[in-house]
């Protein structure tokens, strides 16, 4: 085949734009479900905005323990404990806490510390592990003392009655009732 | 504030991550109570009570404010992601959501603080 | 003793094909042979015509990007003995139109990098270019851009970006880490200018932090963590830009 060589056979070829990229590669694939977990966040917001409404319309009834007016908002915190619910409220928590490992090894990324090395008298750069150790120390403290304070309130009364120091601070941030024990 | 010159995205990408960490540190805790809510000693009174702390509902909305703008601000960028172009539309109808359902939190908090002072 | 590699390669010439067509070779290698001395052994002596570049070998000019197996890799970098017992495909750098074979026109990433001005600017109060000074950098000071600066301009983390694929306009993972280097130098003076296209809905925030760019750079530069730096600095300029409105 002879070529003319003045002229350009430049013929570029653009590959085409598929909407499932993502599904192409496991770490595609791990980014997407990432950002899918906002799905069971949104719904999972959804689910406390009915029971903040539910809270706010029978206000009245809550401050006088009017138990007639109450059993719309118990049968509301029932809903939230059917066997459904609470499957579904599993799968928001393995989808949070698939979004909480997935958030703090990126945490580091977005911050630069630097440290002069003692040892060596070398600038270098703050490795990020430190601050991924102090957000997975914050995530623990807050799970378990969420835990230990929604299943367990009396223990914290407990610990803190018998200093006295805490009673009226106690009943300052638990509204005007204080705790029911 | 929708100036030609430079994107907006700061006012978004900073509730988003302020959304992402409270997803992550404190939102788990929140979703292991409420599933324990009918059956743990927290009875509708005791519930109450931390409800109508003008403190603890107010941590409460902030955290639930917080959570809807991560969530709705990941939906916008992943509608762009399965290659649909996002436009204003999309754009007003996403964080117009975002707005109603912050606002609604605000609104009950407000219900709240209100019939519990008076 | 060799062992043999069955290599695929996704073949286009612009002159007689419409579309690109798979091609495949078979090459024996030993532990030190790399890809680009493979693709040099089937063009010498088996398919002439095999277009693909390189120059270095050595992983510093930044030519031989290609696919292997789905991932941007420098093809000198890459060993076959690491895909002993598989095949490997090979296809021309993603994201990029391809020339011929494993030729890519990498033309809107060089005018990316063009645009954003890689290079240091004096600060207006001091001496200009041809002036004599010198300019002093303590090791603190290098450090806060020293990662950044290692980049070869290869144009593996464009192949990696799903926002690059999707979006052209995107100024992408390469271009936006030397922005975040130049702006970080203690003798530039020309943050003010690059600001503007990093505070673009076309600069850092087209970004959706997926990090495979960090994941593929040969370097180790970390184009992602560049990039999220970037965020926070567009960050604090709108802020400030907020308050200076009346200026």
């Amino acid at each position: 085949m002879t070529m003319d060589l003045d002229k350009s056979t430049r013929k570029p070829f653009v590959r085409p734009v598929e909407a499932s990229w993502w599904t192409k590669k496991g770490f595609y694939l791990a980014y997407m479900l990432r950002e899918g977990t906002c799905l069971l966040v949104l719904a999972f917001v959804l689910e406390m905005l009915g029971l903040y409404i539910m809270t706010a319309l029978h206000i009245t009834d809550i401050q006088h323990m009017n138990q007639a007016g109450l059993e719309s908002l118990q049968s509301y915190i029932k809903f939230l404990g059917h066997p459904v619910m609470i499957a579904f409220n599993v799968l928001v928590l393995i989808a949070v806490l698939y979004h909480a490992f997935t958030w703090f090894p990126l945490m580091p990324k977005a911050t630069r510390v630097i440290i002069k090395d003692r040892k060596s008298g070398l600038y270098k750069l703050l490795e990020g592990k430190y601050l991924v150790a102090l957000l997975v120390l914050a995530f623990v403290a807050t799970t378990a003392a969420g835990i230990i304070f929604f299943y367990y309130p009396q223990l914290i009364a407990k610990l803190l009655t018998p200093l006295g120091l805490f009673e009226d601070a106690l009943k300052g941030l638990f509204g005007s009732k204080g705790l029911p024990f | 504030m929708f100036r030609k010159d430079r994107s907006d995205e700061p006012i978004y990408w900073g509730l988003f991550g302020a959304g992402g960490m409270v997803v992550a540190i404190v939102l788990p805790a929140i979703i292991i109570a409420t599933m324990g809510l009918n059956h743990s000693v927290l009875d509708t009174a005791m519930f109450a009570n931390v409800i109508l702390s003008p403190v603890f509902s107010l941590a409460f909305i902030g955290i639930m404010i917080l959570c809807t703008w991560h969530a709705l601000h990941r939906i916008y960028h992943t509608l762009h992601d399965l290659t649909i172009h996002v436009g204003t539309l999309h754009h007003l109808l996403i964080y117009g959501l975002a707005l109603l359902i912050s606002l609604a939190f605000i609104g009950c908090y407000l219900i709240i603080l209100f019939k519990n002072l008076f | 003793m060799a062992d043999k590699m069955k290599i695929t390669v996704q073949r286009y010439r612009p002159e007689q094909d419409q579309q690109p067509w798979d091609q495949s070779f078979e090459v024996e290698y030993t532990r030190e042979t790399s890809l680009l001395e493979a693709l040099n052994q089937i063009k010498d002596t088996q398919e002439p015509t095999l277009s693909f570049r390189w120059s270095c070998r050595m992983a510093i000019c930044g030519s031989c990007g290609m696919m292997v197996n789905g991932v941007p890799k420098l093809a000198c970098k890459t060993f076959l003995r690491d895909y002993a017992g598989q095949e490997m495909r090979i296809e021309p750098l993603a994201n990029f139109p391809v020339e011929r074979d494993l030729v890519v026109d990498l033309s809107d990433f060089i005018e990316k990098l063009e645009r954003i001005k890689p290079y240091i600017i004096p600060k207006k109060d001091e001496p200009q270019p041809g002036e004599q000074r010198e300019y002093i950098q303590t090791p603190a000071q290098l450090e806060k851009y020293r990662q950044f600066s290692m980049c070869i301009n290869c144009g593996i983390c464009y192949a990696a970006c799903p926002q690059y694929k999707i979006n052209k306009e995107f100024l992408g993972p390469a271009a936006l880490t030397l922005i975040y280097r130049y702006n970080e130098d203690s003798r530039d003076g020309g943050k003010e200018e690059r600001m503007k296209l990093v505070n673009q809905d076309t600069g850092v925030w087209s970004c959706s932090f997926v990090g495979y760019c960090s994941e593929c750079c040969p370097k180790g530069v970390d184009p992602a963590s560049a990039i999220q730096l970037g965020k926070v600095e567009s960050a604090k300029d709108y802020l400030i830009s907020m308050f200076k409105k009346g200026e």
